[in-house]
This record gives structure tokens, C-alpha cells and sequence, in this order.
């Protein structure tokens, strides 16, 4: 027991001394974690800026939308541009009223909504500017869409209600951000579409709701932080190969071979002292994934420990089986990459299991990466299954059988 | 002197190569037994059979009254080791290792007295990899005291050493054994094996050739003395020395001369006169006692470092 603890130690001191292993152990991970984090972060939807043309700012029409949209965006001054329309929007107010086309009851309810909650406000921050000004800003990035209202507005208005025909009205977006400018479209859609029923006075009659089947609203982040740890942890359990084989060809195996410790205590030791770094890199990356990125780890935190242990030992097994062929430490490094890269990016671990092509599936299917992958991500953000845990832990456990026969069979101490 | 070590007939072949070809010697309590012979000569195979690292093919190896084939953890629990490559954990202080190495032993020297025995107080708490070769070798030696052994075993405890390190790491041996321990080492420095050793195994392919202290060695096979010159002038293999009064025996390694004589002044005399003659000088010149590298010339016609 004393020799075991004193071993136990000794390897964990020789681990925190070594830089390397701290750095590919601990720091990479979340390193990975925080780049992963920032590429693949889903888009800020909370507020759009939209500039405004008016072609003819004396168009009545077109001047009493932008007025409107103005009334229920989400800033209170502040603009892009240093247009100051309020003079502009009262003149306009006081034409519509006079030619009847906006009644007092809209305009209460316009005060209501103004006066209504943030959240009643839609999520964009509108401004106007001339149509070079806006079109610029749209192509800097500094405007997610622009909107333009054509000089003779108020005419084809008019004439739209004669001849039953729509007045187009063009809106530019910066179509390379696809997920913003899907939600975009979505409510510059339902503005006009109020804006259609504040002219021509019609009733809304259907009120569609959009609701996601799965209970889960899971960001492209809380795939990834389940997939780090398993990654993590399988580097984790290869690079015992690298460790044993070293202590095996500086003879260090051959000059404790020379004491009474049994062997036993001494691979006990090292897979105890792995297990210990296994618990600090799962508690890293959860705290880093939480810190940063508020992935929420379920309270399911004893399969996420028995997974955490599961894998470990799996690869620890893996790597002693690598130990037993390799015969120095750099072609155990090498055996270990040419295991851990393919693993790595066939496994489903940091892309969708979709994504792999069909005739490579069946490799998928035999890897456990792609198990522990699965699982931790159940686990741990509440993931929809891929496979069941129990066949997760059976294929897990059943890797971990054949390796220890196999590095039993074959492991050589000298 | 009772015997810690008895080894009879042992025997270990690699296929063809016979590293060790029927050995038998004992080591008796408290002396410093020295194995001597070249590189591949078969000691370290010797030893570590002893040790209990490796199995024999055949022969009988007793350890301190016990069999060694079957009861290694015991034999293990009384001895100490130091093996050729001294690699250890290279991350851990001095300090470190030895307690580390302490928990395998139920009773064992406290570090500080090991520290102090092999001289690394100033270096207790440093980095094993940031030892010099001899602070590692007596790091290694330390490690192989741990358990307050019987005997020792140290593998070319001074291999790769500069002199002065060499010299420092004799004097820890010596210690050793005025403690009360046996030593049995390996060593193919003739000069280490004639300073330390009560007794010297000359070992060459497998055998053990000759087994004495070094003074009986060296007079068993050398009543003579040496005397070792260089010759300029004339090409050394053109000529005869065998002649000189009172040579008995003539060596010749390249440019150097050695003639083993029983009389110094006749020969030196004889020598000087047949340079004047026929014309060469005798340069670097110097006499001196036979050495075990003489023995070990004489009953293997090789000199040992080749």
C-alpha cells in the first residue's frame, strides 16, 4: 500500500513537472474548447442594425414607415448615421393624419407600443442614411440589411390599391451570414406584413407558431465540449504508451524489477495516477466549458464519472496494448498518432456522425471513441442518443477486454 | 569467511553466443569481489542472473543460503543493485527517489543517511536529470543501499567517469564495505579492479580464466617488472629484442615496446647499447610493476579495452 501510494505520487509529481504533458493534457483541450468555441459560435440574433433609404425623405408614405419602424426598434437615439428625424417623423405624422391615412387608434396604439416593454420592441436598431451612405455601410459589415423606399413611393402605393398589384420594395442583406440572415428575413417579413395591415385595415386571422420538436436547444458548443473530453481522454490513455515504453527502454521496468515491488503495484500505480489526471481534465474542461461558454452539464454526475473511468480505462488498455509492440518511445508515438488522428475525425466526436461518408460507417461503428463520444454527450448535455448507454458502456467494456488480453499476451518488461 | 554468493556451473546461451559457458566462484562476507573482462565478456549476464533478473540455462546460484530460481523476492528483499544504465525518474529530486524507493523495502535507511553516505547532500534536492554522470552513478549506488543490504551488486559502477569522479565514487565502495557489506562489482578498468578488490575473477567469453587477489595475480603470472619505451629511428619490427639479457617475454602495440624482464639494469644496459649500434633512440621511456593488464595480455593475448 505504501509502495503504491509513493508510486502513485511519484508519477503524478513527474506529470506536473513535465511541461509538455501539462500542456497536451490540460492546456490543449481547452484551448481547443475556446477555439472551437469562437469558430463555431452560434450567431448573435439579439439586434440587427438595418439602414434606411428614402430616395425622397418629402415621401409621405415612405417617410411614415420609416417613422414607424423607428418607433419600435430597440434603441433610443444613438444612430448610425446623425440624421435627426424627428422633425422629419412629426411632419409626416401630421400629413398622414390629415390625409386619413393613419387614424388617432393606430397612433394610440403606436404610443402603446413605444411605451411597452423591451421585449415588446423588435430586435433591430434602425437608422437612415443616404443611399451611397447605407449601401457602404451594408458592405462594411456595419449594417445587416439595408432598405430602400423608391422616390415616387406614395405614387405606386396609390396605384397598388387601384390595380391590386404589390409595391416592391428592395431589401439588401449580407447573404454570407446564413443564419442570421434567415432570422433577419423572418422579421423584416413579419414587419411588412404589420405594416400591410395597418394600410389596407385587415384582421390577422391565422397566427402561426414556430416550435422545435426536441426539447433541447443544443449550440454547436455543447456538441463539442462532450467530444473534447473523450478526446481528451483518450490521449489521455495512448500516451501511457509513450510513458511505459520509456520507463521500460532507460531500464527503469528492469531496476524496480531488481526490488520486491510486485508488478502489480507498479501498473496499478500507473493507471491510478492516469485515472487522477482523467478527473482533472474532466473538471477543467466542464469549468471552462461552463465559465465561457455557459454549457450546462446535467446533474447525471455519476454515469458522467463511471463514462469518465470507462473511457480511461479503455484507452490506458489501448495504450499498453501499443506498449507491447513498440519497441522505443518514438515508435510508440507514432503507433499512438497513427491510432488517435483517424479516431479523432472518424468518430462523430467533433463532427456530426451524419457527416461521415456512408462507405466509411462501418468503421465508425467499430471505434470506441465514437461510443464514448455518445455517451458523454447524453450525459452531459442531455444529448439525443445515438446508441443506448448500455450498448455504449457494453462496447466500451468489450475494447477494453480484448485490449487487456492482448497487452497481457504480449507485453514484454524487458 | 562464509560464503554470501556460491555459484556452480552456471550456464546461459543467446542461440549460438555463450554469454555465460560454466561459471563456478564464491564470494565470501565483507570482501569486495571484483568480475573483470571485456566488454560482452559475459559479466553483466553473470550478475544479473545473481540478481534474480534473468533465469540460467543451468547451474546452481546460492545468495545469502538461498536459492535464487526460487526464491527471488527474498533474495531481493536482502540485496542491493545498481545496474549499468542508471536512468531513473528524471523529474523526481534526489530526495524523492530514495523515499520512493524505501516504500518498497519494509525497513530501510533513512534518506538523509543515504544522502550523506554517497556525498550528494548539496544536490539533495535536485532533479535527478540535472545530475552530472557521477552524481548519477552515486545517486544509483544510494538507491541499491536503501534497504541496508548484504551484499551489493554494482554493474561498471565507474564506466564513462572522469578520474576524479572515479576516484570519489572508490572511496563511497569502500565506505560501503567498512560498513559491513559485501561488494561484488564489475569493472573492466584493471586500475579500478587492483584498488578496490580483495579478489578478481578475470572472466573472457563466457569462462572465468584466472580467480585471485590481484597482488597473487599478478605474481602468479609476472615475477618480472615492465619496462615500456617508444623507438625512433628505426621501424621497431625490424629487429629482435628477444634477446636482451634477462627478457623473457616481448610485447609490441604499435609505436609502444614492453619487454618483461627479471633484470631492469641488465636490460636497460643491453638496450641502450643496441640503439647506439644500430642506430635508434629510446624515447618515453619508463619501468614499472606488471599490472593485471599484463595478466589479463598474457592469458588472453588481447588487451582488455579492445
Amino acid at each position: 500500500m505504501r509502495a503504491l501510494r509513493a508510486l502513485t505520487v511519484a508519477a503524478v509529481k513527474e506529470y506536473v513537472r513535465d511541461r509538455m504533458a501539462l500542456f497536451w493534457t490540460l492546456a490543449f483541450p481547452i484551448l481547443f474548447i475556446l477555439i472551437f468555441g469562437l469558430l463555431f459560435s452560434d450567431p448573435d440574433i439579439s439586434g440587427f442594425r438595418v439602414g434606411v433609404v428614402l430616395e425622397d425623405p418629402e415621401d409621405m408614405a415612405a417617410a411614415g414607415f420609416y417613422c414607424q419602424m423607428e418607433a419600435m426598434d430597440r434603441d433610443e437615439g444613438g444612430e448610425a448615421f446623425p440624421a435627426d428625424d424627428r422633425e422629419l417623423c412629426q411632419r409626416a405624422l401630421e400629413r398622414a393624419i390629415a390625409a386619413g391615412y393613419v387614424s388617432s387608434d393606430t397612433l394610440r396604439l403606436r404610443q402603446q407600443e413605444q411605451a411597452g416593454s423591451e421585449e415588446a420592441r423588435l430586435p433591430l436598431y434602425i437608422s437612415r442614411g443616404s443611399r451611397e451612405e447605407v449601401l457602404e455601410a451594408l458592405k462594411q459589415g456595419d449594417l445587416a440589411a439595408a432598405i430602400l423606399f423608391p422616390a415616387d413611393f406614395q405614387l405606386q402605393m396609390g396605384r397598388a390599391f387601384v390595380r391590386r398589384e404589390p409595391v416592391p420594395i428592395t431589401i439588401y442583406y449580407d447573404a454570407s451570414q446564413t443564419t442570421r440572415a434567415q432570422v433577419l428575413q423572418g422579421i423584416l417579413g413579419g414587419l411588412f406584413e404589420r405594416f400591410d395591415q395597418m394600410v389596407t385595415q385587415r384582421p390577422r386571422i391565422l397566427a402561426p407558431r414556430f416550435q422545435p420538436l426536441q426539447a433541447e436547444h443544443l449550440r454547436t458548443i455543447d456538441y463539442m465540449v462532450p467530444g473534447i473530453l473523450a478526446v481528451s481522454l483518450m490521449q489521455l490513455g495512448l500516451f501511457a504508451a509513450g510513458t511505459v515504453v520509456s520507463l521500460r527502454e532507460r531500464q527503469i521496468l528492469k531496476r524496480l524489477g531488481a526490488t520486491p515491488l510486485p508488478r502489480s503495484v507498479l501498473v496499478t500505480s500507473q493507471v491510478l495516477f492516469r485515472l487522477i489526471i482523467a478527473v482533472l481534465q474532466t473538471v477543467l474542461i466542464i469549468v471552462v466549458g461552463w465559465l465561457v461558454f455557459r454549457v450546462e452539464v446535467g446533474n447525471r454526475l455519476g454515469m458522467l464519472a463511471l463514462f469518465v473511468f470507462l473511457g480511461a480505462l479503455t484507452f490506458i488498455a489501448m495504450g499498453y496494448v501499443v506498449a507491447a509492440f513498440a519497441r522505443t518511445e518514438e515508435s510508440s508515438v507514432a503507433i499512438v498518432q497513427a491510432i488517435q488522428f483517424p479516431m479523432m475525425f472518424l468518430s462523430g466526436v467533433y463532427f456530426p456522425i451524419d457527416f461521415v461518408p456512408d462507405w466509411m460507417q462501418p468503421v465508425l461503428y467499430a471505434l470506441p471513441l465514437t461510443y464514448l463520444g455518445d455517451a458523454l454527450r447524453q450525459v452531459m448535455v442531455e444529448a439525443s442518443a445515438w446508441k443506448p448507454l448500455w450498448l455504449d458502456g457494453l462496447v466500451l467494456s468489450a475494447w477494453l477486454v480484448v485490449s487487456l488480453t492482448i497487452s497481457f499476451r504480449f507485453f514484454r518488461w524487458e | 569467511m562464509s560464503a554470501v554468493v556460491e555459484v556452480r556451473d552456471l550456464r546461459k546461451y543467446y542461440g549460438e553466443i555463450k554469454a555465460v559457458d560454466g561459471i563456478s566462484f564464491t564470494v565470501g562476507r565483507g570482501e569486495i569481489f571484483g568480475m573483470l573482462g571485456p566488454n560482452g565478456a559475459g559479466k553483466t549476464t553473470t550478475v544479473e542472473i545473481i540478481e534474480g533478473l534473468r533465469r540460467a540455462d543451468s547451474g546452481q546460484v546460492t545468495v545469502l543460503g538461498l536459492d535464487v530460481r526460487r526464491q527471488p523476492d527474498a533474495v531481493k528483499a536482502r540485496i542491493g543493485v545498481q545496474l549499468q544504465t542508471t536512468a531513473l525518474f528524471p523529474r523526481l529530486t534526489v530526495r524523492e527517489v530514495l523515499n520512493l524507493f524505501r516504500s518498497f523495502f519494509p525497513q530501510s535507511r533513512e534518506a538523509d543517511e543515504l544522502i550523506a553516505m554517497v556525498n550528494l547532500q548539496e544536490k539533495a534536492n535536485t532533479l535527478t536529470k540535472e545530475l552530472s554522470g557521477g552524481q548519477r552513478q552515486r545517486l544509483s549506488v544510494a538507491l541499491a543501499l536503501v534497504n541496508q543490504p548484504e551484499i551489493i551488486f554494482l554493474d561498471e559502477p565507474t564506466t564513462g567517469l572522469d578520474p576524479q569522479a572515479r576516484r570519489s565514487l572508490w572511496e563511497v565502495i569502500e565506505q560501503v564495505r567498512s560498513a559491513g557489506a559485501t561488494v561484488f562489482l564489475t569493472t573492466h578498468y584493471m586500475e579500478e579492479a587492483e584498488r578496490l578488490c580483495d579478489r578478481v575473477a578475470v572472466i573472457d567469453h563466457g569462462r572465468i580464466i584466472a580467480l585471485d587477489s590481484p597482488e597473487a595475480l599478478i605474481r602468479a603470472h609476472f615475477q618480472e617488472r615492465a619496462v615500456e619505451f617508444e623507438i625512433n629511428g628505426q621501424q621497431a619490427a625490424s629487429f629482435s629484442l628477444e634477446d636482451l639479457p634477462a627478457v623473457t617475454q616481448v610485447r609490441q602495440d604499435g609505436k609502444t615496446i614492453t619487454l618483461y624482464t627479471n633484470d631492469v639494469e641488465a636490460t636497460l644496459a643491453a638496450l641502450f647499447e643496441r640503439g647506439q649500434r644500430t642506430g635508434f633512440q629510446v624515447d618515453a621511456l619508463h619501468v614499472r610493476r606488471a599490472t593485471l593488464e599484463d595478466v589479463f595480455l598474457k592469458l588472453t593475448g588481447r588487451r582488455i579495452r579492445d
